[in-house]
Parts: C-alpha cells; structure tokens; sequence
C-alpha cells in the first residue's frame, strides 16, 4: 500500500469545538419550550410479578393540563419485542418486573404529569416471583413468566427456540465440535469451575430522551437519544405501530454515550404522538434509565477443560445460564454472540449450551463485549489455573494454543489477521511479567500481576450504505446512517473518505443521524462502523472519482481510465504533471462542463456476500462474523489482606485494531474500556432486592472514579495492526474488545498476590475477605495435627 | 419541588422562631448538598425552606482557651484548610479532606454535616422507581435492611432503624471530646457530639437548631489519626471509619480516645478498646487486641459481617498511625 497520508493520523475530533464549547446537540436540547409540545411521563410496576386486576385513569385524566393517559388498552394488539415478540408496549394483563411499562400520560407540563400518574390507580394481585436464573431455568418452577411462549412469534434465528428445557427457557444456543467426551478421555488434567458475573449498569452519562412529532402528512418524526436511525428507530417503530418505513423518519444528534444501552424512550414518545397528534418529549431519569437501559445480562457459567500434560487443550465444555430479565429484549443475539469468543484457541473437541432465561428482574441486553466478557471471565481465568496446575507459564500456554493465521477456528472459519500473539507480547513486557512487581509486597498488602486475553467479533450480517458528495468548491460531504456515539466515528470516517480522495480532512463534512437524509445503515453495534460504513464510504468516494474521471474525460481529452482524480485535481495516469482541478468541471462557458450547481455524486454499498448462518444444531458456519478484535490486558494490583481492598496499581493492555485509523482514538477506547473493565471487575453490580434495583443512582453505584484509575505512566495502551484484507486500509473494529479482559486479568492477579480465586463477580471487599477467611481455615486445618 | 415560601433568615432567633410556629412544615437549608437530593426524591415535602446562610457570624472558627469553637455555618472545606485545626486537630482536618468531593465541602456546612439523613437505599430510594418504602424513619412500622440488602448498614446499636450515621466530621469530632450546642426558644443546651444522634435521626426537638459545635482544649502532642474505609476514594460515604486521639507518655498511653463511624446510627465510642489502650505500653498487638475490643459489641446483620472484620483492621491502624 502506497503512503497514507490522513489514516493513521491522531485528527482531532471534529466534534471536538462543539463539545468542548457546550453548543453540541444532544437529544435532550430537542423541542425546549416548543408550544403545544408535551411531556409524557410513564407510570412503572412496583411488583415484580402481578395481575392487573383493574385500572382507573379517571382521577388522573382530570388534572389540568392532560391530554392523554394510556394503558394497555391503547396499545396494538400485537406483542413486540426484538427477537422474541413477548412483550405489549404497555402491560396488559401481567407486569413481570419493576419497572414494566404500565401506563403513559402526556400533559402540557411536566408537574402535571407527574401528578397524573400518581392520581392513576392500578389494582395489582401480587405473584409469586422468580429471581434466581438457575432455580427460573428447572422444568418444574412453579412460577412460569410467559405461559404462552412457544407461541410468541420469533424475529431472528428462529432456532434458538429449539429444545427448550424449561417453560421459563427462552434461548438455547448450542455450538458443537469434535466430541467433548472422547476429548476428555484424551486430557491429562480436567478443569471444572463455576463461575457467575452481575447485573451491571451502562451508566452512559446521557440519559434516555426522545421528542416524536406526528407530521401533518402522517409522518412520524422521531428524534432519539437511542442509536441507528433506520434499525433502532424507524424499523422498530414501524414494526410495534405498524406502519410503513415511509412514514416514520428517525433523527438522532450527539450520543452522549451508549455502551449498548437500549432504553426506548421514543416509544413511549411515539405512542403518545401518535394518540394525541401532538409532539410529546419523554426523558428517563437516571434512576429509570438502571432498570429501563438493558443492563449486561448476568450468567452463571459452568466450565470444563481438558488439557494435556503439555498445555495444549484438548476438550472445552461450557454451559451458560444467563438471567435475561422478564423479556428477551436482544439477549437471544447477544447469548448467540457471546459464542464467538471461544474460537480464540485450538480446541478441537468442544460443547457449548447457553440458555436464555425469564426472570422476574429488569430486561438484559447488550453491553460492551455483546455477551463475549461474560465467558471470558471464566474462561481466562482456567487458563491461569491450568497453567499452573501444569506449572507452565500462563503466556506459554496461551501462546501455545492460539488459532493461528488460515487455520480454521471452532466455528469452521478460516482464520485472518491474528494479532493476538503480538499483544499478549507486548503487555507481558510491558507489565514486566516474570520481574519483580512494581513495589515489594508487605506482611498485610500483597503486590502481584496478572493478564488475560480476549477478543470481540464484528457482526457479520449486516449492510451500510454511503454517499458522497463532491462540491464545486472542493469540499466533499459524506452521508452516512451511523451515529456518533462518542467513540468518535466521524472523526474516523472523515480520515477514510480524505484518504481515499486525497484532500485533507478539514475538507471532508459528514452527515449523518436523518433516515431522511442519509443513507441505510445497521448502525453504531458491533464494533462495526468502521469496517462497515468506512468500506461505504471508501466505495463511494471510489464510485465519485470514477464520475470524475468519466465527466473529465471528453474536457481532458482523454479516456477515463487514462485519468485519475486525486486531492480535488484530475491527473493524466500517463503524465501526472499534467492535471485540471476538478472545480473546471462546473466552469461556464466551456461546452462540456457540468451546469454550476451540479453535483458529483458518488454511492457505495457495502456487505458481505459470503456470509453463513451457522449450523442451528452446531453453529458451524464459514464464515460468521466480519472480523475479531484481540485485546490483552495485564495488571498490577496491591491487595490488602487485612480489609479486602484491591488496588490497581498499573494497567496495560494491547489491542489488535488491524489499522489504527487514528490511534489516539483508539487508544481513547482501549483507556474507556479498562476504566470500565475495572469497573466491572472491583465495584460494579445492580442490587436488586426482590426485583428492585437499590443502587439505581450514581453515588450508590459503583463505578470507578478517577481515584481509582491507574493515569500517566502507570497506563499503557498498545495498538497492534494485524492488517484485515477486508477492512478499510485494513481497519477492523475496536470499541468492544476494550474490557473484555479486564476482570479476568485482574482476578489471576488477585489470585497470585493471594493464593484466592474469586469466580464471582465484582470482587469486592467483602467477597475477597470471606475468601481470605476461608483459604485461612483451610491451611489451618493443612497445618493442624494429623 | 414545589415549596411556596423561601425565608432567608436574618437571626437564629427568627429561624427558630420559624420553626416553632410552622412546625415540621418548615425546614433549614444551609448549603443544600443533603436537603436538595432529599427534595428531589419527594422524601420530605415542606411548604417553607428557612435560608439560614443568610444568619450573621455563624460562619467562624475561633480559638478559646486552647481550645475550638466552630459555627454550624462552616463550611467543611474550611476545615479541611483551616491552619489551627491542621495543626492541632489534624484528625478533624483529615475527616473534613475525607468527606464527598471538593464540590461538596465548598457547600456543604458543618451544621448541615451533622442534620444531613441517613443514606439508607431503603429510605432514600425515589419515587420515580415504582414502589418507596415505609420505614420506621418514615412512620412506618418496619425497617426494609434488616431482612433485605444491609450491606453499608449498622452493626452495633441499631434499635427499629439500622442506617449507619453518614456524617465524617461528627466521627472525628466525637473522637475529640466536641459538644454541640442547641438553641431552641428556650435557649440553649450542649450536648457531647455522640449523643447528638439516635437511630432515627438527632435529638433536636422541634423548633430547635444546631449553632455550634466546640472543641475542648487537648493536652499537646496527642497522636491523631482518622481512617476511612470505603469502595472508591472519593464521594463514597465510609463503610467503616475511625478517629484516633491518644496521648503517650513514655510509649505508654496515657489516654485514649477511639470513635467509630459507618458501624452504628451514631458515632460509637468504643469504650472497651480505650480501656484496653489506658496504661499500657503502645504495642502492635495491643493495638490488634484494642481492634477485637472496639467491636466486641458488634452484632452483624446478614450481609455486613466484613464491616466487623475491617473496623478491628482500621482501629488497629490508627492506633498505629498507618495509612490505608
Ligand atoms: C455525593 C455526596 C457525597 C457525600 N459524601 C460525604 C462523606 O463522605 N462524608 C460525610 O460526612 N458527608 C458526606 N456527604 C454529606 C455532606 O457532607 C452533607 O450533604 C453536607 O455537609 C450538608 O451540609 P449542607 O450545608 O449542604 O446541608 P443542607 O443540605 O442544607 O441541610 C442538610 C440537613 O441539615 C439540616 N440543617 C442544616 N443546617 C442545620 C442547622 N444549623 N441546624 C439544624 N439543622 C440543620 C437541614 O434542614 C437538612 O435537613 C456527601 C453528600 C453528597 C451529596
């Protein structure tokens, strides 16, 4: 490849003046004091488990200044949901968690509404209630959540909803390789473990806001703190409303963050737009937005490896049980997804079953990692084990295992760029694995490292679209569907398309976030914006240089393939020196040019066409996902013996990007995802008591503060760029795989400065004491009288 | 919000006053960092906010015959800077440095430190997430944390309500033998800093308000020292925390002075530890076995047993002047 110029450039976000400066929109700044606009308010469930005997909206319709108040009366017959449709807009005749939707009111203040929705009196008859996924999962439990089931309609792979073990069992995914018994026949050592991981929240520091607007042409317009303009607004909204894409136009400004959160907002919004042909802006508190956001599905994890004397695996068998929540929501895709991590090592013989469970706490859903950091905090932490078991050293191992390059992966696809044995490398040197720790260990604070490594896969199957437009004046603005959800993507995007033409980027406008307006996109998931819409947009600038070329031609003299458009100038292939800038094309007077206000139009698509589905039965495929990130991180922690307290005294980790488009970006990325893997690993987790999440604010929630981050020199982030044949200057995604490792890596350190290992996740305080305390009973009983 | 009346009082007396003729329809508000959340999540709903920042000469440290005296106005971060009380209360400096961010020690008062509520999630919890609880602190006839999630709760002295005393400054005041003063119509009354607190609040009567708190004079060159425990090390409220002011005379104690935070719905003065500390040679295992004493009285709720083993941890370490 001929020098980049722009990829591979630390651009500075174009969102950067905005924000900095405050004038950057976000949902929220919508429709403020806009006349005649509403604010809809939703009354939620205080059961966790209750029949709707009755509801009276008569006192509640009567205060001033209320225009609507709906219930499930007033919602489409039809369930809903995204993969599994179980769900009414507003409950009918059951509420299956805190936090189910039960009521809507619209009113002409925002007080009035809230005094609306306490005047609403619903009669509940309480019942029983099923909290923990394993006891929710027997075919006998007494509390079943959805009788009906096995007849809700299915929206995505239908085959999830084969050999259901148990009336609350919505998912079962199976992957199937080799055959685990005769794998573990064949192993020296046999590991088995259970491990589990918490409910924890996205806590991005937006909270959910939309504005609908019901058009005089009986447009819907949807503006919306929730991502993907065409996938999470306009497709959703016209599958719940039933109607046609035409009709209903989703905009989005600045995300303030998005982690995988999908509160919804805008379809409260919607409904009530929709019943009072009136604006209506609904916002989610914070408190809300902890039991309406879809917070990381919790698993419990059953595993099993066989391994030989020399390291190398032999059979890996995994069972999943993962706390969905009272509706699917997306977690069948993400319980689907969370699958693909695995093929990282050669296991020739394994099993995984993963059951997607109803329960009567908030929906699960997507988190950064989309289900891939749940199985790694087992996984990686029986990589450590076994090692030691062996008395191999753990990077050795996983050394030893990796899939390498070509060679077909679990999954049966053919593996392609691997930088997975350059990371764990360069955070093993970095941390200085096998040296001494940073600070000597005392009696009470032991000091100690640890890593891990993990990865995250690009979905495979789905499409971007881009346009590209060359101005007169030698700006170019490029349409997109993707969003900007903090992670930068239009800054990086811009560098693409000022790549591929070869004008600098302060020439490159991006617009984006109007289904209106720009072109179809599946949206900000995935790790897929790069590599997806940055292809788009590579194909169009491509499909624009051709107009180019072509419109230039019989000006130049010459056939289009003689010439070449680059940097605003058409050269002559043959002879460079001579060139026409390409704003000649719109100059009057000449009897080829283009009218003056002309366009230049470029389009480009980009998908897969050789994407599998994968086997329903073993989830074999060829080719199932776009790309992997491969992330290793390595730690060093001081853990207090005495009070449990762990500290995270230095932190590295290396991620393989394929290209840095723009490496302090990324580095961005990988630094968000350790702050957020830490998180996850010491502090974080959603308290429910009986269904009710108690810490739902930012000061009883745990998420780290700059206090307890590693900064400055004691932070490393690494880029790796194992160049994907596929990707944009051989780009793939990044943002997910930042924290996959991160509490695995934290706990194998934990466990070599204590002797512990913690399978439960976060390891607090008090986890890590009572596991102290029952390490210290154990050797006095090792060192007791025989 | 919906308060109809805002009176920025110009005395004590007329905030009392205030007081005593609205009843609990009235509330102060010193710098707001407790009242307003309690506001916001509908816990009270008062028809009159009695602005008391606005009452002269309560704002003040001032030195009296070796020892302090501290208006209920002060705000935290005064303390926290204040060179007389770095000097010869370091253990107050320290639980000031200690307390939410720098945000809220530039607002917050130390009247209000010691009035703010409890941070029970049970008690505290906002209407806007379905069902509120009704607890004994609300009337009610139950409290919520002992059979549910009491992890941050009390483990000693808890009686209906099992909240844990969130206030820092009152900890290490308590350690430093401080009294608080009450002015009511009636006048005055001063009460030691750890008897202010009851486990369903303060014993402030209606009509009553905190004006100061004073510090005795303190013998020189005690060794002085406030630990806190808690998850992130900034904002976090203490799981468990201790104020440590001994006199040593020759490596023996000669006094001892030993309060708890975080344990008990009020700062509890671990009197066994101070018994074990008086008279005897300063040891690191005296110090472990003053750390078993000081939580003898400790009877765990089903979630908070770790609280007892990391108060015996943070007395030990006071006494022995190591950091966290
Ligand atoms: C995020 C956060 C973190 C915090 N972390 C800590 C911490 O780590 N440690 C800690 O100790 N505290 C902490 N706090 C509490 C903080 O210290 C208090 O909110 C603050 O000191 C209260 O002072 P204020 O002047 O703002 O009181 P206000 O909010 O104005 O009042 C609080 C209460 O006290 C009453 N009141 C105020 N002054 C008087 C008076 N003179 N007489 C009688 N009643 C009065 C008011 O009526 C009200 O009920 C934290 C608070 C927040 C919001």
């Amino acid at each position: 490849m001929s020098e980049l110029s722009v990829v591979g450039k630390n651009v500075i976000r174009l969102d950067a003046l905005e924000k900095v400066t405050g004038t950057a929109l976000y949902a929220a700044d919508e429709a403020l004091g806009e006349p005649g606009m509403l604010h809809g308010k939703v009354l939620w469930s205080p059961h966790a488990h209750a029949r709707i005997i009755s509801i009276d909206i008569s006192r509640a319709k009567k205060v001033p200044g209320v225009e609507a108040v709906l219930t499930g009366k007033d919602v489409p017959e039809a369930r809903v949901g995204s993969c599994v449709d179980d769900q009414h807009m507003l409950a009918r005749e059951k509420v299956r968690f805190v936090g189910d939707a039960v009521a809507v009111v619209a009113a002409r203040t925002l007080e009035a509404a809230e005094e609306a929705l306490a005047l609403i009196k619903v009669k509940y008859e309480v019942l029983p209630a099923v909290f923990d996924a394993e006891e929710a999962m027997r075919p006998d439990c007494p509390v079943v959540l959805h009788p009906g089931l096995s007849g809700y309609k299915r929206n995505m792979y239908p085959y999830l909803g084969n050999d259901l073990p148990g009336p609350n069992v919505h998912t079962h995914h199976k992957v199937r390789r080799g055959n685990v018994e005769e794998g573990f026949r064949q192993a020296d050592l046999i590991v088995e473990n259970r491990f589990s991981t918490a409910r924890i929240s996205h806590c991005q520091l937006e909270p959910a806001s939309s504005v609908a607007r019901p058009n005089v042409d009986g447009t819907l317009v949807i503006s919306t703190s929730t991502k993907s303009v065409y996938t999470g607004v306009q497709a959703e909204v016209c599958r719940f409303f039933g109607l046609p894409p035409s009709k209903v136009r989703g905009v989005t400004h600045y995300i303030g963050g998005n982690f995988g959160s999908a509160p919804r907002a805008h379809i409260f919004a919607a409904l009530a737009a929709i019943r009072t042909g009136r604006p209506v802006k609904v916002v989610f508190s914070r408190e809300e937005c902890f039991f309406r956001d879809l917070n990381r599905l919790p698993m419990v994890i059953y595993l099993k490896d066989g391994v030989k004397k020399d390291g190398t695996l032999v059979a890996r068998q995994i069972k999943l049980i993962c706390n969905c929540g009272a509706y699917a929501q997306i977690t069948p895709l993400v319980i689907r997804n969370g699958s693909f991590g695995s093929s990282q090592y050669r296991i020739p013989n394994f099993r995984w079953d993963a059951y997607g469970v109803y329960t009567n706490e908030p929906p699960s859903g997507a988190f950064r990692g989309f289900g891939n950091a749940q199985p790694f905090w087992a996984m990686e932490q029986h990589m450590d084990i076994i090692a030691e078991k062996l008395r191999m050293d753990p990077v050795e191992l996983r050394q030893k295992n990796l899939i390498a390059e070509g060679e077909e992966n679990l999954r049966g696809e053919k593996t392609h760029s691997m930088g997975a044995a350059e990371c764990l490398d360069k955070v093993a040197q970095w941390i200085g694995w096998g040296r001494p720790t940073s600070q000597p260990s005392s009696n009470t604070v032991k000091v100690a490292k640890g890593f891990a490594l993990a990865n995250k896969y690009t979905q495979v199957d789905t499409i971007a679209s881009a346009l590209v437009r060359f101005n007169k004046d030698g700006f170019v603005d490029v349409f997109h569907g993707s969003d900007e959800i903090g992670q930068g993507s239009q800054t990086v995007l811009a560098q693409i398309a000022a790549e591929e033409l070869g004008v600098p980027v302060e020439k490159i406008k991006v617009i984006w976030g109007d289904s209106a307006r720009v072109p179809y996109d599946h949206g900000a998931i995935s790790s897929r914006t790069t590599m997806f819409v940055g292809n788009a947009i590579r194909a169009a600038c491509q499909d624009v240089k051709r107009l180019i070329c072509a419109t230039a031609s019989p000006v130049m003299g010459a056939a289009p393939e003689d010439l070449e458009a680059r940097g605003g100038q058409i050269y002559f292939r043959s002879n460079p020196s001579k060139s026409m800038p390409v704003s000649d094309l719109f100059l009057p007077g000449r009897a080829t040019c283009l009218p003056h206000d002309a366009e230049l139009l470029g389009q480009g698509t980009f998908f897969y066409k050789g994407y599998s589905d994968g086997d329903p039965e073993t989830g074999q495929g060829t080719r199932l996902t776009a790309s992997y990130c491969y992330t290793a991180h390595a730690v060093e922690v001081a853990v207090d013996t005495e009070t449990g307290e762990v500290k995270v005294l230095r932190f590295c980790s290396a991620t393989d990007v394929g290209r840095a488009i723009n490496p302090k970006l990324c580095e961005a990325q990988s630094e968000g995802g350790i702050a957020q893997g830490i998180g996850s690993a010491l502090y974080e987790e959603m308290l429910l008591d009986r269904g009710r999440v108690l810490n739902c604010n930012f000061h009883d929630y745990g998420m780290p503060r700059m206090t307890e981050l590693p900064g400055n020199h004691d932070l490393k982030c690494f880029l790796v760029e194992a160049n994907h044949r596929e990707g944009p200057f051989g780009a793939k995604g990044m943002g997910e795989g930042a924290m996959t490792p991160s509490a695995p890596a934290i706990a194998n350190a934990i466990y070599n400065a204590t002797g512990v290992r913690l399978m439960d996740l976060p390891m607090s305080p008090e986890r890590l004491l009572r596991a102290l305390k029952a390490q210290n009973k154990e050797a006095g009983h090792k060192s007791g009288p025989l | 919000m919906g308060c109809s009346q805002h009176i920025d009082a110009t005395s004590v007396t007329e905030a009392i006053s205030i007081l005593q003729s609205q009843g609990d329809k009235a509330v102060l508000v010193a710098g707001g960092t407790d009242l307003v959340g309690m506001l916001n999540n509908r816990l009270i709903s008062p028809e009159t906010l009695v602005n008391i920042k606005t009452i002269p000469g309560m704002d003040y440290i001032r030195e009296y015959s070796g020892g302090l005296r501290i208006g209920a106005l002060t705000r935290i971060r005064d303390i926290e800077t204040s060179a007389i009380i770095r000097e010869y209360f370091p253990v107050l400096a320290e639980a000031a440095v200690s307390v939410g961010s720098p945000q809220i020690r530039r607002m917050g008062t130390l009247g209000g430190n010691f009035c703010q509520e409890v941070r029970c999630w049970y008690y505290r919890r906002s209407p806007a997430t379905g069902k509120t609880f009704t607890c004994y602190r609300k009337g009610g006839n139950v409290c919520y944390a002992t059979s549910g999630d009491n992890r941050y709760h009390s483990v000693i002295g808890g009686k209906k309500c099992f909240a844990a005393c969130p206030s820092d400054m009152a900890v290490a005041l308590a350690s430093l033998h401080a009294h608080a003063t009450l002015a009511g119509a009636s006048g005055t009354r001063s009460v030691p800093v750890e008897d202010f607190f009851i486990p369903l609040g303060n014993i402030l009567k209606p009509g009553e308000m905190l004006t100061e708190v004073s510090i005795p004079a303190l013998k020189p060159g005690s060794r002085q020292k406030f630990l806190k425990f808690r998850h992130r090390k900034t904002i976090d409220f203490a799981l468990c925390s201790v104020a440590s002011v001994l006199e040593v005379e020759a490596g023996v104690v000669a006094d001892a002075s030993l309060v708890l935070g975080g344990v008990a719905p009020f700062p509890y003065r671990a009197k066994a530890a101070e018994q074990v500390l008086k008279g005897q040679p300063l040891t690191e295992d005296l110090a472990s076995e003053a750390g078993a004493a000081a939580l003898r009285a400790a009877r765990p709720l089903s979630l908070n047993a770790y609280k007892v083993t990391i108060g015996r941890v943070l007395v030990k370490r006071a006494i022995l002047g190591v950091d966290m």
